[in-house]
């Protein structure tokens, strides 16, 4: 009776956290859906609902386009941020060399410049390749930020049997057998967990796609949302609704991969 | 054996290093034609003399009046000049400075752009602009200049030269809640003329209505240090001396800014951030709200239907003149090719001359800076006999005070320092006045070399 009462009062506690977490997203929503005339009022049902920031905001962003474009660049930094990091966590891992551990921590230790001191070399790189107001000119510059990939990779492939590795060189496989054929497949969990977190880190980056692109021809989520906080005042009700237009397909997107993506945060260990 | 680095490894490296970088070049062909290289030359000369320029403007693009009203500029401008096509890009106030220095280091600035005065400093320090001395004929811009208030184009002036040219301008607005005036006894017609007033009016509402009182919009976020210039300014003191000294710590600036703290702790005002007490006055929960006029024309629509909103003056000191600065941008041109040069000044002078000030004025809800524009009935006057909320803070304008620059290449990092760790402490937190800002002007000299 007792182990019931306390499991009650975890999950009441839980559900309550989960409520705060939960409250502002779901404000968010009901706050898109009000006039502007009560657009403050604390009570949801203040006045009929309306379409009109959705209408408002559909006339001033072009959602498919910036999400589109979000997703191709957050996979194409994902995907590669984790062939790259992969094969460094392999040659980190594999190959005994002087530098290695010189190596490893100079590749981890690129996580310790803050991003705005790269901004400048970045530009001045992606410019000078003609790359600005591409896919490729927002891709480069981020896949070089795998400082987390290297490391979590690096972790799990020195914890990889050695006996594994042993057996199939034995055998005649070649390192890129064994990375390919034995390595990658039993990590995939841990891939899968890294390529994700790397995909929502891409998909709320800010500062860099704002200064690579002009227009909304390649903008991504984070600089067309800006549209709406002008100068003249934060324009809230065209703003959540496109806040909530935006954040559907990743809704949608979590509700099939839910687990996956609980996961990779509980083995990258971030938030 | 293990550790042995094969040839197929090798290969495989190379395979996949290659499919990447093919992968990245195929990519770079999708961009648009506004992506090219820093050395490459801009579309321009398209074979009918017509010369593309661009402009980085913090309005352009966003959602409302401010996008509106570029668009507008950008439209009558180019329909007015055939041979000359503007590409505009929108960035925001804060970023758009880093994002010309990032630019510039790549040989390729923005031709012109549009620079918060906050960011005078670091554009005087660190950007490559052009005087626009240098651009624009010597009696062309003489007789542009002319009609202008002195002391806005004052405000881009730079050791003799004019680096730059006002064109977003702002200055201090009280905006009132007239309905929360009425329901606590007050006129909203005879609005407040000093703090002690203001002060007053703010606790009987606050006593009457249960609304919050006042707000001054001083400690907020980037470009609110304009109104610390101005309440210090309007206190008979000012924040640069003649030799750069920073005046922080004087009487008279301290005496300021311990009326923020002062309205606070009487319960006057709210002990809340910017966005906080911008949302409470716009959901009809505040009675008045000291910030920039730039916020008028986002008021006008969304306190639609929710209160009758009213305008007054910054309220004065008691024994003082105001003196408010402005806050909002000025137009500063890049270009160093002779043609895009006078383009761009065939632009700057367009954006503000008769026409731009009129749309600045009437759709976005700038200050427009040519006195001659308020009466006429050809330019303003029709759209100022319909809504005058504009004019207290034009009435204003004559005793307008220049925006002053800290001395330095750590000016910007001193006026957020000072903003983050005197102002916003002083009247949020409840901070001593006199002490927090000796202690903060001591470390801000030592921020500026002094």
């Amino acid at each position: 009776m007792r182990r019931v009462a306390a499991r009650a009062v975890a999950h009441a506690c839980l559900l309550l956290i989960a409520g705060a977490i939960a409250f502002p997203v779901l404000w968010t929503v009901v706050t898109s859906f009000k006039p502007t005339s009560v657009l403050y009022d604390a009570n949801p049902f203040a006045a009929a609902p309306t379409l009109d920031h959705y209408q408002s905001a559909l006339a001033s962003l072009p959602v498919g386009r910036v999400v589109l474009n979000t997703a191709l660049v957050s996979a194409a930094v994902a995907v590669g941020q984790l062939a790259l990091a992969t094969l460094a966590a392999f040659a980190l891992t594999q190959y005994r060399f002087r530098a290695r551990p010189a190596a490893f921590a100079a590749l981890v230790g690129t996580a310790l410049v803050p991003q705005p001191a790269l901004i400048v070399p970045h530009y001045l790189m992606v410019s000078r390749l003609g790359l600005l107001d591409s896919y490729a000119g927002l891709v480069l510059p981020q896949l070089a930020s795998l400082a987390l990939a290297v490391f979590l990779l690096r972790q799990h492939m020195a914890a990889f049997p050695d006996e594994l590795i042993e057996a199939a060189h034995v055998a005649g496989a070649s390192n890129l057998t064994i990375l390919l054929r034995i390595m990658v497949p039993n990590l995939r969990p841990v891939l899968s967990a890294v390529g994700i977190v790397v995909f929502i880190q891409t998909w709320n980056e800010y500062l860099w796609p704002l200064l690579a692109t002009s227009g909304m021809d390649r903008a991504t989520v984070q600089v067309g949302l800006r549209v709406f906080q002008t100068e003249q005042g934060q324009a809230w009700g065209p703003l959540m609704a496109a806040a909530t237009l935006v954040a559907l397909p990743l809704l949608i997107g979590y509700v099939f991969m839910q687990r996956r993506v609980t996961d990779a945060f509980l083995r990258s260990g971030i938030d | 054996m293990r550790h042995r680095h094969t040839a197929s490894f090798r290969a495989g490296v190379a395979a996949v290093l290659a499919t990447a970088l093919a992968a990245v070049a195929a990519c770079g062909d999708t961009g648009t034609a506004g992506s090219q290289a820093a050395d490459e030359p801009a579309d321009e000369d398209t074979g009918d003399d017509v010369v593309t320029i661009t402009f980085e403007s913090y309005n352009y693009g966003t959602d409302g009046v401010g996008g509106e009203g570029t668009q507008r500029l950008i439209d009558e401008f180019e329909a007015a000049h055939p041979n000359i096509r503007i590409e505009p890009t929108g960035t925001p106030a804060g970023e758009i400075h880093t994002s010309v220095h990032a630019q510039a280091a790549a040989g390729n600035p923005p031709d012109v752009a549009q620079i918060g005065w906050s960011k005078f400093g670091f554009v005087l320090e660190n950007l490559p602009y052009v005087p626009l001395g240098e651009v624009a004929p010597v009696d062309e811009l003489q007789a542009h200049l002319d009609g202008m208030y002195p002391a806005a184009v004052e405000l881009g002036m730079h050791e003799d030269a004019l680096a730059g040219l006002a064109y977003s301008v702002s200055t201090p607005t009280m905006f009132i809640n007239a309905d929360l005036f009425a329901e606590a006894g007050l006129d909203p017609q005879d609005p407040p003329s000093t703090w002690a007033e203001a002060e007053d009016a703010a606790l009987a509402i606050a006593d009457e209505t249960g609304a919050q009182g006042i707000y001054v919009d001083a400690a907020g976020e980037a470009k609110s240090d304009f109104l610390t210039q101005s309440l210090i300014n309007s206190n008979g003191g000012r924040l640069v001396g003649d030799d750069g000294s920073l005046h922080l710590d004087d009487p008279a600036a301290v005496e300021a800014l311990s009326m923020l703290g002062d309205l606070t702790g009487s319960g006057a005002q709210p002990a809340v951030g910017e966005a906080e007490a911008i949302a409470i006055f716009e959901s009809g929960q505040l009675g008045m709200l000291v910030s920039s006029t730039a916020l008028l024309g986002g008021f006008a629509s969304s306190t639609e239907g929710v209160f009758e909103l009213e305008t007054a003056g910054l309220p004065a000191f008691d024994g003082h003149d105001v003196a408010p600065t402005v806050s909002g941008a000025g137009l500063f041109v890049f270009a160093d090719d002779p043609d895009k040069q006078a383009a761009a000044w065939d632009f700057v002078r367009f954006l503000t001359g008769d026409d731009g000030f009129t749309i600045l004025a009437s759709v976005i809800g700038y200050l427009p800076l040519r006195p001659s524009l308020i009466d006429d009935p050809a330019y303003l006057g029709d759209f100022f006999a319909e809504d005058d909320r504009l004019l207290p803070t034009i009435e204003q304008l004559d005793s307008l005070v220049p925006y002053q620059v800290l001395p330095g290449e750590n000016s910007q990092q001193a006026v957020e320092f000072i903003q983050d760790n005197a102002v916003a402490p002083i009247m949020i937190s409840g901070a001593d006045a006199e002490s927090t800002l000796a202690d903060v002007a001591q470390r801000a000299r030592e921020l500026l070399g002094q």
